[in-house]
């Protein structure tokens, strides 16, 4: 190994990530017909902290768990996992590290074998050999527990279960095999507003306590703000914001700050809501984004409202580090040419 | 000849299309085509290599077993030119194919007829057999289907559907050949209206047309109810619902669109196992088609005659797969461009 | 939580009956009666008679006995038969799946080719290779079906491998084995038995048409389609002789395929389950009398529309315990109403019974319903065509409101030129000025695209601009951004809050997302359980001034986005509305609210005017209830 590729790994042991990802790439549909959907993405969660993974449908959130997990191949970068590169790994090897990384799928009723009582799924998650089907009984009831759901469910099936109650089961599912970092997709926009409450106060209760690495993945930010101790903004395949969550109330990249708007705010009514954007360039495809800033065809700072910005045309903007105007000290980065902290900080309007 | 059909063709391009990519230009239709041609070319392909294998595989020496044991080395010689099993098996496939090309089906061994006026003359027979037979399926099947689907989507009958069910199963049971004995003894033996014997005249097709169309009539008629009640569960229609359309208007511009798209998948294959039943049926009329004359053949080991009628057969099959395919494009236009996805 | 007894249908029973009688049968019949039924006899072709039940055939023999007799080897061809043809169609589409992508590919596209050939032309293709006879036969339909089954396996292996329990349990650390075992095979095994016995079917059908035209079994041998083609020669001087094999053939394929359809129903997960026909026990509170909330409300001849008393049940016997119960509302010009609840509440169904849009099949009821003045509450009545223009409705999920088969454009025209008698240039040209309306970028070319063409808010657009087409009075928007992101979702309803104040038109907007409603509306209804528990103004909601405990709770389990959110812990509300086969006595909420008294239990509450202001239907609730926890 060349000292410029251990490098990461180095700095991703160094500063106690447990997940990190380097220039990673990925997509759909081999050989020739491959097509990048995701795009060089960086990212490092530290240890015990939840990271947000935020941005619209088909902006390659799922794509990134994907290959988080290790179910998808990238195509270019790496994995890192605690101290080693699982993105490298094959077979046997593979098999092992992979129960430390585990997903919960979004779907509650798609996540859970329907012809498997609780009970086995559960033991199939903490004992994949089936070796000791003896210790695991207490083992299951407690884990039961955590998620507030009685030992006595454990004999039932998933269809006699609702929404919620089976979400609890996938999360008490990732649970049993103790792994070091859990991957939430969109846990709860499946379910009612209700319901979701209990499993975010669920899922944050657990991370409180056992000071697990958490992945959140949620297209909705007033759940991320709720979740998580630092975002990462995805848009068409490309990281265009990271940082402490606090982000979220004085974003830098315009297409932050349209998400942030976009959520409805009953205190402010609808002038809370930002002005509805510049028609045309919604549904781009993240395997053919627009060149330089992909973001331009909509970006309302962007070449299409002013004049002067064809900079974001011609050239990407790469993720640079940011300097914070809130105060907090937080460090954060951006891909935008024109920040909206320098627009803040006087230049602009 | 009865063919596995699931019941329902959801997941079909008739099921919900997901995001699909936007389409720009003209290109789709152009790609679509040229897949579906390739898809014929293998096809042929296949088919052509499966009919010339048939003499290759045969156990033991076909000739030999032709001319029997006591023929002279001339006589088998000669019979071994006919069959063109002289020259390497490479040579044999490009004498075949080049044959094929210029129009040459071959002498039968039995009558020393060319194949080609042997089909000319029974083609006909059966084509206008399986054609009646599939327009008795398409116009009984298909209102039968849908008027059930679009009573009981306004009635909800407690009994209706599983009678429906019921009648359809059983009809879907019956085997041509069984169908057939039952209509000559009712209408040729017990009340002579019409004849047993078929053939191509009106009134010797009616009765073997009935008894090739009898259960898919049975079968398509279930299949477009399932479809139908799908399509009547869809958001669209309610939203077509809401435009108060007159009744005609709601199926035939909303409903029956879908209906054909979602059925025409699987009638494709119901289509195809249709000339199966026309082969059967006409060995129970004795119709003069080449369902008949293919039984004879290979009872006789006429090898060219077997070779020319399956040939004919299966390219029948290959246009009635194409035709579907292409109407499909047409009338569904997600079929044209998922082909880009692919 | 739901437990449902899974009924084994009749047919199943009959089915599996059927077969295992006749696999004694073959069993049994040649040693019984295998001497009689070789037996010469003078009685040549002769009909029923007591010795012979089904008459002779033309050597003497007893007919019967010779079907008896043939069902062995009938039954015998048919078993190997399929399963040559499951067995080979499984295992070549089972490996087609595990295979590597592209041999996957190229296998599925194969077997996709293979089906056009009919399977008659692979049988006659190979017994005239390999001459009729019993194996022949036999291994001609076997692989003639082949293709066909391996798609089928294919098809299902290949959802099934992609299903989220199969990740995730390889997540886990299963072996690829472990993982075939224990997810795949058993999810796969139920459809693979219905298709084996549908293959049996198919195999006995067509064994005993190939024996029948003489391409399967040969003298001395015979099976039913033999027995079949006999009586035929003789179906003029001896038709009985026909029946015995002729019933036997449509029996045993009868019997699969009922065993097929039957298991297919058995394991279908939504197919019947056997339940209680849905009852509620009659609701205290009388569903009889009118309900209160009727009273309530003065009479508003200014309103766009006016409901009273709606009820909806989901069949007549089940009136006494309705989906939704005595729901009372008016909207007037310029107004957005939002009704707002969790999923299942009766939002829908009430929305869609305002718009008279109810599925056939529902019962409903309205003392009024009436839109623009006009008494549209008789349910017998054909609705009214002026509904078309009056009223405009917009649905959920844009993906599947328009006519996948159909341009846009002329779906949105259809109304203005069905009912208003409008020229086609002059329909587009209003389409086109609706769609630029709702911005829609392009509308001249989204007319002539396909819904799949339009990107998801474009279709949520096109839609809306559809509902304005003929400036109807009344917009019903049913979840209209619910399948949408977040983005999408603000310009949506930035854009119907411009309709409503630019056309004075009264909007019905329906959300499980209280923060989406309080956004939006002027005013708002929270329905709980297919009633509506409160009525107050946008302004009330905004500031958190909510009277019913529900909307309390609603409020307190909705994340919001303000820097402070990490710090308060949102209140989940616990446990589940009543399901619609539940009984509710009293008040439907009791058993998840946290002012529960004695008397909500039995009583159920009127929807009110309480005294610290507020409407509102609790016994316990006086006013603004600011702070639950406080009060618990
Ligand atoms: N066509 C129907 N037949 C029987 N029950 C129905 C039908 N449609 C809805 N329901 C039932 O009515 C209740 C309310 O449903 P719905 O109006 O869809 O609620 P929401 O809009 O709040 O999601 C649910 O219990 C649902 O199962
Ligand atoms: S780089 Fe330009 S187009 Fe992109 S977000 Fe920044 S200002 Fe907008
Ligand atoms: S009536 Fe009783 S149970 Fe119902 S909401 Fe009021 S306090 Fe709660
Ligand atoms: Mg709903």
């Amino acid at each position: 190994m060349s000292p410029s590729e251990a490098a990461p790994v180095l700095r991703h042991q160094a500063d106690g990530f447990a997940l990190s990802a380097v220039g990673v790439s990925a997509g759909y549909g081999g050989g020739r017909r491959s097509r990048d959907v995701l795009h060089d993405i960086d990212l490092s969660v530290p240890a015990g902290q939840t990271l947000g993974i935020v941005g619209e449908s088909g902006s390659g959130k799922s794509t990134l768990a994907r290959a988080l997990v290790g179910q998808l191949r990238p195509s270019a970068g790496k994995i890192l996992l605690g101290d080693v590169e699982i993105s490298a790994l094959r077979g046997r090897r593979l098999r092992e590290n992979r129960r430390r990384i585990q997903l919960i799928p979004q779907d509650p009723y798609a996540s859970l074998d329907p012809r498997m009582t609780i009970r086995r799924a559960l033991y199939e998650a903490i004992d994949p050999q089936g070796r000791r089907p003896a210790q695991a009984a207490a083992r299951i009831s407690e884990l039961l527990a955590t998620v507030s759901l009685d030992p006595d469910v454990a004999s039932r099936y998933p269809h006699e279960f609702s929404g919620g109650q089976r979400q609890r089961i996938a999360i008490a599912r990732a649970l049993a095999v103790q792994p070091e970092v859990i991957i939430a997709d969109e846990v709860t926009s499946a379910l009612d507003s209700s319901v979701q409450a209990e499993v975010l106060n669920l899922l944050r209760s657990i991370q409180a306590r056992t000071a697990i690495t958490m992945l959140f993945i949620t297209h909705d930010l007033s759940v991320a703000n709720y979740m998580c101790d630092e975002v990462a903004v995805l848009y068409l395949g490309r990281l265009v914001e990271k940082g402490s969550s606090r982000l979220l109330f004085s974003p830098d990249h315009p297409y932050t700050r349209r998400l942030v708007d976009s959520i409805p705010n009953p205190r402010a009514g609808l002038s809370g809501l930002s002005a509805p954007e510049i028609t045309g360039g919604e549904g781009a495809d993240p395997a053919n984004p627009p060149a330089g800033c992909a973001f331009h065809p909509r970006c309302p700072n962007g070449p299409r409202l002013r004049d002067d910005r064809e900079r974001c045309i011609t050239e990407r903007p790469e993720l640079l580090p940011r300097w914070d105007d809130t105060g907090d000290g937080d460090h954060r980065s951006a891909a935008c040419h024109f920040p909206l902290s320098e627009v803040r900080a006087g230049l602009g309007d | 000849m009865t063919s596995i059909i699931p019941a329902s063709a959801h997941g079909a391009p008739g099921g919900g299309a997901a995001v699909a990519p936007r389409v720009r230009g003209g290109a789709p239709w152009s790609a679509f085509l040229l897949r579906r041609l390739g898809g014929v070319a293998v096809l042929v392909a296949v088919l052509v290599l499966m009919t010339f294998l048939i003499v290759r595989l045969v156990p033991g020496d076909p000739a030999r077993n032709l001319v029997g044991l006591t023929a002279s080395t001339e006589q088998l010689q000669a019979v071994r030119s006919q069959l063109g099993l002289e020259d390497s098996l490479g040579q044999q496939l490009v004498n075949y194919v080049g044959n094929l090309v210029s129009g040459g089906l071959g002498d039968s061994f039995v009558t020393s007829q060319p194949v080609s006026r042997l089909l000319g003359e029974r083609l006909p027979v059966t084509a206008e057999l399986a054609g009646l037979a599939l327009a008795i399926v398409i116009v009984v099947g298909f209102p039968a289907g849908m008027g059930m689907a679009a009573w009981q989507h306004k009635r909800r009958v407690r009994w209706g559907d599983s009678a429906f069910t019921t009648v359809t199963s059983l009809g879907g049971a019956m085997p041509e050949y069984v169908t057939g004995t039952v209509l000559i003894y009712l209408f040729a033996l017990k009340f002579d209206l019409l004849p047993a014997q078929g053939g191509a005249a009106p009134s010797e097709i009616i009765l073997p047309a009935l008894s090739v169309a009898f259960a898919p009539m049975a079968i398509f008629a279930r299949l477009v109810r399932n479809e139908t009640s799908a399509v009547l569960g869809k958001e669209y229609i309610t939203t077509a619902v809401s435009k108060r359309l007159p009744s005609w208007r709601l199926y035939l511009t909303h409903v029956l669109p879908n209906v054909v798209t979602s059925t025409l998948t699987l009638g494709g294959l119901l289509l195809v196992a249709l000339l199966g039943g026309t082969v059967i049926t006409e060995n129970v009329f004795n119709v003069p088609g080449i369902g008949t004359a293919v039984v004879n053949a290979i009872l006789q080991s006429d090898y060219p005659v077997i070779q020319g009628i399956i040939l004919v057969l299966g390219l029948l099959a290959i246009a009635i797969t194409f035709a579907v395919d292409i109407v499909l494009g047409l009338v569904d236009p997600r079929t044209v461009s998922a082909v880009r996805s692919q | 939580m739901t437990t449902s007894k899974r009924r084994k249908p009749f047919a199943l029973w009959l089915g599996a009956a059927l077969l295992l009688a006749l696999s004694v049968l073959a069993v049994v019949a040649p040693i019984i009666w295998g001497d009689s039924a070789a037996a010469l006899s003078s009685e040549v072709r002769g009909g029923p008679s007591a010795e012979h039940l089904l008459g002779t055939d033309p050597l003497g023999r007893d007919v019967l006995d010779r079907t008896l007799v043939a069902a062995r080897l009938t039954l015998a061809m048919a078993a190997v038969t399929t399963l040559i043809a499951v067995g080979g169609g499984i295992v070549l589409g089972a490996t087609i799946v595990v295979a590597g992508r592209r041999v996957r590919g190229l296998g599925e596209r194969l077997i996709d080719l293979m089906i056009a050939y009919p399977p008659i032309i692979v049988a006659l293709s190979i017994t005239a290779i390999f001459r009729p006879s019993v194996g022949s036969v036999v291994v001609a339909i076997g692989l003639a079906f082949v293709p066909q089954f391996a798609r089928l396996t294919n098809t299902l292996a290949s959802s099934v491998s992609s299903k989220d329990y199969v990740v995730v349990a390889r997540l886990v650390g299963l072996r690829p084995t472990r993982l075939l075992f224990r997810h795949v095979i058993p999810n796969l095994a139920g459809p693979l038995l219905v298709l084996t016995s549908v293959g049996f079917a198919s195999a006995i059908i067509t064994l005993s048409g190939l024996s029948f035209i003489g391409l399967g079994v040969q003298e001395p041998s015979y099976d039913w389609g033999r027995l079949l083609a006999q009586a035929l020669q003789d179906l003029g001087v001896n038709p009985i002789e026909a029946f015995g094999p002729g019933i036997a053939i449509l029996i045993t394929g009868l019997a699969a395929g009922l065993l097929g359809d039957g298991l297919n129903q058995f394991l279908d997960p939504r197919g019947p389950v056997r339940r209680r026909r849905r009852r509620r026990a009659a609701t205290s509170g009388g569903a009889d009398a009118r309900t209160p909330h009727a009273a309530l409300l003065a009479p508003a001849p200014d309103a766009v529309v006016s409901v009273r008393d709606l009820t909806i049940a989901a069949s007549p016997e089940s009136v006494g315990a309705p989906l939704v119960r005595g729901v009372s509302l008016d909207v007037r010009a310029g107004e957005i109403l939002g009704i707002v609840g969790e999923s299942g509440s009766g939002k829908s169904l009430t929305a869609m019974a305002i718009a008279r849009l109810l599925a056939p099949g529902l019962h409903w009821s309205a003392e009024t319903l009436s839109i623009n003045g006009a008494d549209v509450s008789d349910a017998r009545e054909q609705t009214p065509v002026r509904l078309a223009t009056d009223v405009g409705v917009v649905f959920q999920d844009p993906s599947s409101c328009f006519n996948p088969a159909r341009h846009v454009g002329p779906q949105i025209t259809e109304v203005a030129r069905v009912h208003q008698g409008l020229s086609k240039r002059a329909a587009n040209e209003l389409a086109i000025e609706r769609l630029r309306e709702a911005r829609v970028s392009s509308p001249e070319v989204r007319m002539r695209q396909y819904p799949h063409e339009l990107s998801g808010g474009m279709r949520q657009r096109a839609m809306i601009a559809m509902a304005l087409l003929t400036s109807p009075s009344l917009l019903i928007a049913d979840e209209p951004t619910t399948a949408l992101d977040v983005t999408v979702q603000a310009d949506v309803l930035q854009l119907l809050h411009r309709i409503s104040t630019t056309r004075n038109m009264a909007i019905v907007l329906i959300s499980h997302d209280i923060k989406v409603v309080s956004t939006l509306c002027h005013r708002v209804c929270v329905m709980y359980a297919g009633r509506i528990v409160e009525e107050l103004t946008v302004e009330d909601l905004r500031e958190g001034r909510v009277c019913h405990p529900y909307t309390r709770a609603l409020l307190d389990a909705a994340p919001r986005l303000e820097p402070s959110a990490r710090q308060v812990p949102l209140i989940p509300l616990p446990g589940r509305p009543p399901q619609p086969d539940q009984p509710i006595v009293g008040c439907a909420f009791a058993d998840r609210c946290p002012l529960v008294t004695d008397r909500c239990r039995q009583e159920d509450p009127a929807l009110r005017a309480l005294p610290r202001g507020g409407v509102a239907a609790c016994h316990v609730s006086t006013g603004p209830l600011e702070d639950l926890l406080v009060t618990q």
